[in-house]
């Protein structure tokens, strides 16, 4: 079209395969008529350098590649230039990468062409993406933002979501629909258990990703609530670690000294240990506790005393065993999907 | 001791939703009554025993219970464990109303004199 401004996309393709990387840079050039600047680059090092330089519309990555591969460069990626498209162009395709790939950001999973055509379906495939209409709204990195407030925001602006988060151990999901939390799941886990075990995580990271229907809805009540049953849970959590601090027997301001044995005012129950697991006996929260085998061990236990006594009357599922003890009370929790064991000490009422 | 456990049983029970127990005395001798055919004697009795070392388990674990409370879909199974020895389990429905009464029932079971 006579006038027309055409604004040309830059592709970075890292590559440590110096051949490979000359030919497409001259077939793709040649394809793209003027509309692409195709930049190279053999090693993580030198793309980073250039990414430092240039704003590039899309990277597209190799696997195999020394010193660090093409998944520890997407990762790497994903927190210095959060939002940046990414690709990964391979000859070493596996079910397993792709999906790594894919949960790592990465746009696309193509296979590196072996003929001419391949070559055309790859830069079709790519120029689609950089042509792509971007999302509206800011892109960037928020750093120190709790998962609480990140809801928060979404909830008050009747906003929806899928708010995905991730840390070394846990990936979770949290589905927001028209700012009410509509589902949670955490490994195994669903619902509000899954809700707060990821609120009570103590960082990680997170995207927050367009709505999808969730498979099912498993979470009910105002967000409000639930973040403050979270904040609650958190706050046991915390003022139990605030009396640790201060040792022994120490009291709050105006209270009298509690005995040595507990460090509680009397009456006072407060979560001293919690360890959550998936069903499988991934641990997916642990707080405090000081022999998390043990623990786990524990609800192994527990699960198979439950099955025996099971065989011998008629009781239907089991939920919980709830102990009591000079010191506070237990309570085993041992679901087809989850284990959870939460210890306190305090007076307590009695069990069950 | 026994007078004392027959005493308490004769003058708690039944309660509503409790649907059987089993006591195992010092010398493991049981005392057992169940309500209605939900349960049968040595059903519970060895429940009880399972029940027993399932507690005396625990100890393993660094923990010493008092009171244990099994808490299946359609009943309950309360345990209380003396220091003599003596052991009471309540099979209990899960229905509401029922809850203070038999902790109060397992209260003064652990603190019965010791014969």
């Amino acid at each position: 079209m006579p006038g027309e401004i055409i604004k040309r996309k830059a592709f970075l393709f890292v590559d440590d395969d110096a051949v490979f990387l000359t030919s497409v840079q001259e077939l793709f050039s040649e394809m793209a008529r003027g509309r692409w600047d195709v930049f190279t680059a053999e090693n993580h090092a030198q793309a980073l350098a250039l990414l430092g330089q240039l704003r590039v519309d899309v990277v597209v990555l190799d696997i195999g590649m020394p010193e660090m591969d093409g998944i520890e460069f997407l990762k790497l990626l994903g927190r210095t230039h959060p939002g940046q498209q990414m690709v990964m162009l391979t000859g070493e395709v596996s079910e397993e990468r792709r999906k790594t790939c894919l949960e790592n950001g990465a746009a696309l999973f193509l296979e590196k062409p072996v003929a001419p055509d391949g070559f055309v379906a790859i830069f079709t495939a790519l120029d689609a993406l950089a042509r792509a209409k971007p999302q509206t709204g800011f892109r960037g990195m928020v750093r120190r933002v709790g998962l609480q407030e990140v809801l928060q925001l979404e909830c008050l602006g009747r906003k929806s979501s899928v708010l995905e988060i991730f840390t070394g151990k846990v990936r979770g999901r949290v589905f927001i629909c028209d700012g009410a939390i509509v589902h949670a799941e955490c490994g195994a886990l669903q619902g509000e258990v899954a809700l707060y075990g990821l609120l009570a995580l103590r960082g990680g990271e997170f995207n927050l990703l367009p709505f999808t229907e969730p498979p099912r809805r498993t979470v009910e009540g105002h967000w409000e609530s639930l973040l403050m049953e979270a904040a609650r849970l958190h706050d046991d959590g915390q003022k139990f670690l605030e009396s640790e601090e201060a040792g022994p027997g120490a009291a709050e301001p105006g209270e009298a000294a509690a005995p040595k044995t507990t460090g509680l005012p009397a009456g006072e129950v407060r979560i001293v240990e919690i360890v959550l697991c998936s069903g499988s006996g991934e641990v997916l929260y642990d707080w405090k506790s000081k022999s998390l085998e043990l623990r786990l061990r524990l609800l192994e236990q527990i699960e198979q005393q439950a099955t025996q006594l099971n065989s011998l009357a008629p009781l239907g599922r089991f939920d919980r065993l709830e102990i009591l003890t000079s010191e506070g009370r237990i309570v085993c929790q041992v679901q087809p999907d989850r284990r959870l064991f939460v210890r306190r000490t305090g007076t307590a009422a009695g069990v069950a | 001791m026994k007078e004392a456990l027959q005493a308490l049983l004769d003058r708690s029970l039944p309660l509503p939703g409790v649907g059987a127990f089993s006591a195992r005395l010092t010398d493991r001798t049981y005392v057992t009554h169940c309500y209605g055919d939900w349960f049968a004697p040595g059903q519970v009795e060895q429940t009880l025993s399972r029940l027993a070392l399932a507690a005396d388990s625990l100890g393993y674990h660094g923990i010493q219970p008092a009171r244990l409370c099994w808490v299946f879909e359609r009943a309950r199974i309360h345990l209380a464990l003396r220091q003599d020895g003596a052991c009471l389990a309540l099979f209990v429905e899960n229905r509401p109303g029922t809850n203070a009464k038999v902790e109060s029932l397992l209260e003064e079971f652990t603190s019965l004199p010791a014969s």
